[in-house]
């Protein structure tokens, strides 16, 4: 529907597509001209719209709104001659100038929204290190990272995702880095996505992800823009969605998960140590809890003699099978876990005395489940959030080892670690496999893997992502590669 | 058809990773009852004569380029004439997957489960096997390649474990009083060795560089050695009553003295060994439905690898408390087939219309 | 899911699982086997008391026909993967007992690192023996047969997979240590205070009781229980290994006494620590020296020459230290880690008898505990079938022992 150039039948028309009630009507006049200024009140920078548009227009005293439009001094005027594009703006949060005798209206951004304060991220906390983390607004997430990469060659591509949102998703890439093919692909994979509204970055990797029903993660994700900058720079593509402090990656690689941006920040062999510690503890973590019941059901010649008269003399009189005592101890830890992070921090305290002395304490001692099981599920929980970006599918893998181990034992454990390692070598993500750099085998990608090199030794990018630029650093005096 | 992607580290993962753990259960003590300390004498024998189906494979390489076993055949002789073959071949490597599984089921069940349960534990299997056939070889390769560091730790560990009790001069005198049977042990092992077939059926769909065979051939040079290392540490630690103990595997590890103090880790060994010998078990199935897959031009492999698998469920059923009428079966009317399919029939790629040669 | 939580199928609980730690083995003059087990019994963690053990008997015409009636008569299924030791009683070797052994030897249920071991009485009476060593007779046994395996000299141990082969290779011998009960009035550890020491009694003498009385098959069985208590409140046993039965085809050869025990595992096996008396003279005075030796270099050498056997034995022993009895000035008491010359030249001429003496036991009794038939066939071959069967009474040979100091 075009402007008309009654500003009343427009300021009509405008409240009859949108009854409002934030959505605020403002009428002056000036040199005899009657304005109309309409804009909604909840995301306009007021003080803003006055110093830049109305006071200049007082100042100016023009004669249309055509001299209205060139003369003020504000980034990202634009005529509208459509009252459809003038709700769309409007509703983006553009104030709309109206005059009588114009057949376009003028708007003029003047956004603005409450934020949150840049704060460490609470997801990936570092003893060393940057502490900044994503905030929900987009606009101040591309300002962290314009901030790290100050070159032409980074390129970020809006695109507006969702039916009722319209959300916008910005794609980050390093033109002289990234893959074109996985760009192409990821640019094709939002492109599909027809959704209400997207809420959280989550519902766009979600989107993306080629096989929906998988277990594992199939992109990766961080909260922090020193990580997010890093991995641009290895060559992958990043993702920001507007309204998550979530940036997610893709190609996703199992191996990152086990690795922390502290890693890169500190002694090499302290990092290296770390490192095995936390593919050490995510074993555990899964294993420990599937092990024990199928030792103590199925294999009781692995236990060494003395500790097995240990754990039957601690085992007399529990009146639960091995297998459903674990599961019922695992599933007391999940409903802690779930309380924890939902309850008020006021009733924190009295979580933390439930759980550990009537749970832990007065269970055990009542005979209702024994130590040994106690113990196994207190260090298989605490070994999961090691690596905290795998606790979502380890917790659920967990489960599965142990019902596995219940039903077939040690044998089961066994086959659906290989039925497991099967299905993660078949999984390629953007053309690239999930279990690189081990499976395939890229020797040159194993500096950066479970185990780390120098950072100064690093100097390829990782082969697997197929970059095209593939040297990162080079010192003087070294040859060329 | 789109090729699956294979490399040549792959393959020589699997050489070393895959191919050995099917040797390591029963045949020991088969081959120290028909050859006693000389049963390094038939390894050498059967390693020798995959060494030259090695050398056929790498002719054929080097000759024909990207071509594949099926894509030779098609091109010398004729594509009824091919598909005939892979059925053929399909039926071999059926029938090469049927002791390795017997075998695993036995040794599972002894070595893990004294009390056994009436659940069938080991069918579960069959569910890895048709898993890893239906996706075929891109992700038996990389498979293979996990599978590398795992079957070396469980290897490692069980040789670091028997190696110390080992008396190594049992397994003399090398060459006095020859055994007759070491050629007819030599043939009767057939169905456990005879690993350079795989390499022709993976021929074409690696990309062949300088070095290539050079690893491959070493690989396969340090899965020789290893396989003879284990059954001569075996021999030198039950000598006279090695044909007794049908279960090498579970068997050699437990005199260590380690195990006196720490208790039965080598059981981590085991259990490690169990995972990839589930792979191992369904690398002969993989190539199977392969063949199927391409003699009757099939896009999903779904089919091939259910009838395969299932034919295999029916046979472990069937005869897994018959071990030894099954050896005996393989033994007396099978050793022939294996000999045609294994060793003559790679033949045919010599003879046949020449094929242009392919520029590189 | 419900398979998970029921455990229903068929698993044996780890609570009705016994757990043998030892296995005695008798003849009875019916001819029929009595096995005496010994159960290893967790108690509950809130007692004070540490691990007990039960003993149960049960006889039967086969061994695991024997087990089998302990298993029906208690509900508990026999665990023998942690059967860690075999006594044979001293009826049973005394007629063929290899097919026990070799039964032992290919089931699945037994271990095969389990030691094989005679005794000079019963096995159930060694096994039901109260020790200060250990609550459970067997741990006690093991503590002595498994002192530091190679470290120690003193015992000859084999287990089933030894016996076996031995048994099965050209020389066809086989040994087993030989355990003799020492009666000692030693306190049991902790008994010095009565109510635990009585308790502990108690506790042991309860566990026994209360298994059911009998493991009855046919003729006997019995658990003994309270008359040993009773019988073993005062009166401790200590066990003593350093003898070797030694078996040929089957049936026993010899025996090697302590000396002979340690000669033999100097020429065999490799030891790192090990003690010989000897007497020598110094100053006119013949005086008891203890000669420490903490490593050995034997080298069995068999050679062919026109027809007969050469035995050449070299021994190369390398010692550390002599414990005298004698009050020496500072400069001779600075060389105590040395051996002197004469306590050098002594030894060798003590353990050069000694070879002596095992080579004629080896020839006399016809047991071929050196593995010459072994050497023969591996080294010699070509000779091998014109000697095997006379090798030992043709055999010549010739021994040389070398002692030096370790400084």
């Amino acid at each position: 529907m075009k402007i008309k150039k009654s500003t009343e039948e427009n300021i009509k028309l405008l409240k009859q597509k949108l009854p409002c009630a934030d959505v605020i009507y403002h009428q002056f006049k000036c040199n005899q001209k009657s304005y109309q200024l309409c804009y909604v009140d909840s995301i306009t920078d007021k003080n803003r719209m006055g110093d830049l548009l109305i006071r200049p227009i007082f100042a100016l005293n023009p004669s249309s709104l055509e001299e209205v439009f060139y003369s003020l001094q504000i980034p990202n005027l634009t005529k509208i001659s459509n009252l459809s594009d003038a709700i769309t703006k409007l509703l983006a949060g553009q104030a709309l100038l109206f005059c009588d005798g114009a057949d376009f209206l003028i708007s003029c951004d003047f956004l603005t929204y409450p934020t949150r304060a840049i704060a460490e991220p609470p997801t990936s906390t570092v003893v060393r290190g940057p502490r900044e983390g994503f905030t929900e607004s987009l606009k101040i997430n591309l300002s962290m990272l314009r901030r790290r990469i100050k070159v032409k060659e980074l390129v970020l591509e809006n695109q507006e995702i969702g039916k009722y949102s319209k959300t916008t998703v910005c794609i980050c890439y390093l033109s002289s880095i990234a893959n074109s093919e996985i760009v192409k692909k990821v640019k094709q994979s939002l492109s599909t996505i027809e959704i209400d509204s997207i809420p959280d970055s989550s519902y766009v990797a979600k989107a993306i992800n080629q096989r929906k029903a998988s277990l594992f993660k199939q992109v990766g994700n961080t909260e922090k823009p020193d990580i997010f900058t890093q991995k641009l720079l290895e060559g992958r593509v990043g993702i920001l969605v507007d309204g998550s402090p979530i940036a997610i990656t893709v190609p996703y690689m199992l191996i990152e998960d086990l690795q922390s941006s502290e890693d890169y920040f500190v002694n090499n062999y302290r990092a290296n140590m770390e490192r095995i510690i936390r593919l050490i503890s995510l074993a555990f973590a899964i294993l420990l809890p599937a092990l024990f019941v199928s030792a103590q059901l199925f294999h009781l010649q692995i236990i060494p003699l003395n500790f097995l008269l240990t754990i039957v003399s601690s085992i007399k009189g529990i009146p639960l099978s091995p297998s459903f005592e674990m599961f019922f101890t695992l599933l007391i830890f999940e409903i802690l876990n779930e309380a924890s992070i939902r309850m008020p921090k006021y009733v924190g305290m009295v979580l933390s005395i439930v759980g550990a002395l009537v749970l832990g304490d007065t269970a055990v001692k009542a005979g209702i489940v024994s130590t040994p099981t106690i113990m196994i599920m207190a260090l298989s929980g605490i070994c999961l959030y090691t690596a905290p970006d795998m606790v979502d599918s380890m917790s659920v893998l967990r489960l599965i080892y142990l019902i596995v181990a219940g039903s077939l034992g040690g044998y089961g454990i066994s086959l659906l670690s290989a039925f497991i390692a099967v299905y993660l070598c078949s999984i390629d993500n953007f053309g690239v496999p999930i279990l690189a750099p081990y499976a395939p085998t890229l020797l040159p990608d194993f500096k950066d893997g479970v185990t780390m090199d120098f950072v100064t030794k690093m100097k390829k990018r990782p082969i697997s992502l197929k970059t095209k630029n593939k040297t990162r650093l080079r010192i003087k005096g070294d040859s060329d590669e | 058809m789109n090729k699956p992607k294979l490399n040549g580290f792959q393959v020589c993962a699997l050489f070393i990773a895959i191919c050995p753990l099917i040797k390591l259960i029963t045949a020991p003590a088969v081959f120290a009852g028909y050859c006693g300390e000389k049963l390094w004498q038939p390894l050498l024998i059967n390693f020798s004569a995959d060494l030259l189906l090695l050398f056929l494979c790498m002719h054929l390489s080097k000759k024909y380029q990207n071509l594949t076993f099926f894509e030779i055949l098609t091109k010398r002789y004729s594509l009824t004439f091919a598909k005939i073959i892979f059925l053929l071949y399909a039926l071999f490597f059926t029938a090469k997957a049927v002791i390795p599984l017997i075998e695993q089921k036995e040794f599972i069940e002894n070595a893990f489960y004294e009390t056994l349960p009436q659940a069938p534990v080991f069918y579960p299997i069959f569910i890895v096997i048709f898993f890893i056939a239906i996706k075929g070889y891109t992700t038996l390769g990389r498979t293979g390649q996990i599978g590398l560091f795992i079957s070396s730790a469980g290897i490692f560990l069980i040789l670091f474990l028997s190696i110390p009790t080992a008396d190594f001069k049992k397994v003399l005198p090398l060459f006095a009083f020859s055994n007759k049977n070491t050629p007819i042990c030599a043939l009767n092992a057939l169905s456990w060795f005879n690993d350079g077939i795989y390499l022709l059926f993976f021929t074409g769909y690696f990309k062949r560089k300088k070095s290539t065979f050079k690893y491959i051939f070493l690989s396969y040079a340090i899965m020789a050695v290893t396989i003879i290392l284990y059954f001569v540490t075996f021999y030198s630690i039950f000598s006279y009553i090695a044909p007794t103990q049908e279960l090498a595997l579970n068997s050699m590890s437990i005199f260590g003295v380690t195990l006196v103090n720490v208790g039965r880790f080598d059981y981590v060994a085991l259990f490690l060994l169990a995972m990839t010998g589930a792979i191992a078990c369904a690398l002969p199935v993989v190539i199977a439905t392969n063949c199927i897959s391409e003699a009757f031009s099939l896009k999903s492999k779904i089919i091939p690898a259910s009838a395969i698998t299932l034919f295999l469920l029916v046979i472990t059923i069937l005869f897994s408390a018959k071990y030894e009428e099954v050896l005996s079966f393989s033994t007396k009317y099978l050793t022939p087939f294996y000999l045609l399919c294994g060793y003559i029939l790679p033949l045919l790629t010599l003879g046949g219309k020449k094929i242009e040669q392919q520029k590189s | 899911m419900l398979a998970y939580f029921t455990n229903d199928f068929q698993l044996i609980n780890i609570e009705k699982t016994a757990i043998i730690v030892a296995l005695g083995i008798d003849k009875e003059q019916s001819g029929k086997l009595e096995v005496t087990a010994q159960i290893a019994l967790p108690q509950a963690t809130n007692q004070s008391t540490s691990n007990s053990d039960a003993i149960l008997h049960a006889t039967g015409d086969t061994l695991y026909g024997a087990l089998e009636k302990i298993s029906l008569e208690t509900g508990w299924y026999p665990k023998l993967t942690f059967c860690n030791l075999i006594l044979l009683g001293s009826d049973l070797v005394k007629d063929d007992f290899m097919p026990i052994v070799d039964y032992i030897l290919t089931s699945n249920r037994f271990q095969n690192s389990a030691i094989i071991a005679t005794c000079e009485e019963s096995a159930k009476k060694t096994l039901m023996s109260a020790t200060p060593l250990d609550y459970i007779s067997s741990f006690a046994l093991q503590k002595i047969l498994l002192r530091n395996l190679d470290r120690s000299s003193s015992v000859l141990v084999s287990d089933v997979r030894e016996f076996t082969a031995f048994s099965r290779s050209h020389s066809q011998f086989c040994y087993a240590p030989l355990i003799s009960s020492v009666k000692t009035k030693d306190k049991q550890k902790g008994s010095s205070d009565q109510q635990s020491g009585s308790s502990s009694q108690s506790q042991k003498g309860g566990s026994r009781s209360d298994i059911l009385p009998t493991a009855s098959g046919e003729g006997s069985g019995s658990t003994d229980s309270q008359s040993q208590s009773s019988s073993g409140g005062n009166e401790q046993t200590v066990f003593d290994a350093s003898k070797t039965l030694m078996f040929s085809n089957g049936k026993i050869a010899c025996t090697l006494n302590k000396e002979l025990t340690h000669c033999f595992n100097l020429l065999t096996k490799k030891v790192r620590e090990s003690f010989i008396p000897i007497k020598i003279e110094r100053e006119g005075k013949e005086i008891n020296a203890l000669i420490s030796i903490v490593s050995n270099k034997p080298k069995l050498k068999l050679t062919v020459k026109n027809g007969m056997p050469n035995l050449q034995i070299n021994l190369t022993l390398v010692c550390e230290k002599e414990e005298t009895y004698l009050r020496e000035d500072t400069t001779e008491l600075a060389k105590a880690n040395k051996v002197s010359n004469e306590g050098l030249k002594e030894l060798e001429k003590v353990i050069s008898e000694h070879i002596a003496q095992l080579i004629d036991l080896s020839v006399n009794s016809n047991c071929d505990f050196l593995q010459l038939k072994e050497l023969l066939y591996r080294y010699n071959s070509k000779h091998y079938f014109e000697l095997k069967d006379n090798l030992l009474s043709r055999l010549n040979y010739e021994i040389k022992v070398t002692c030096k100091n370790y400084r």
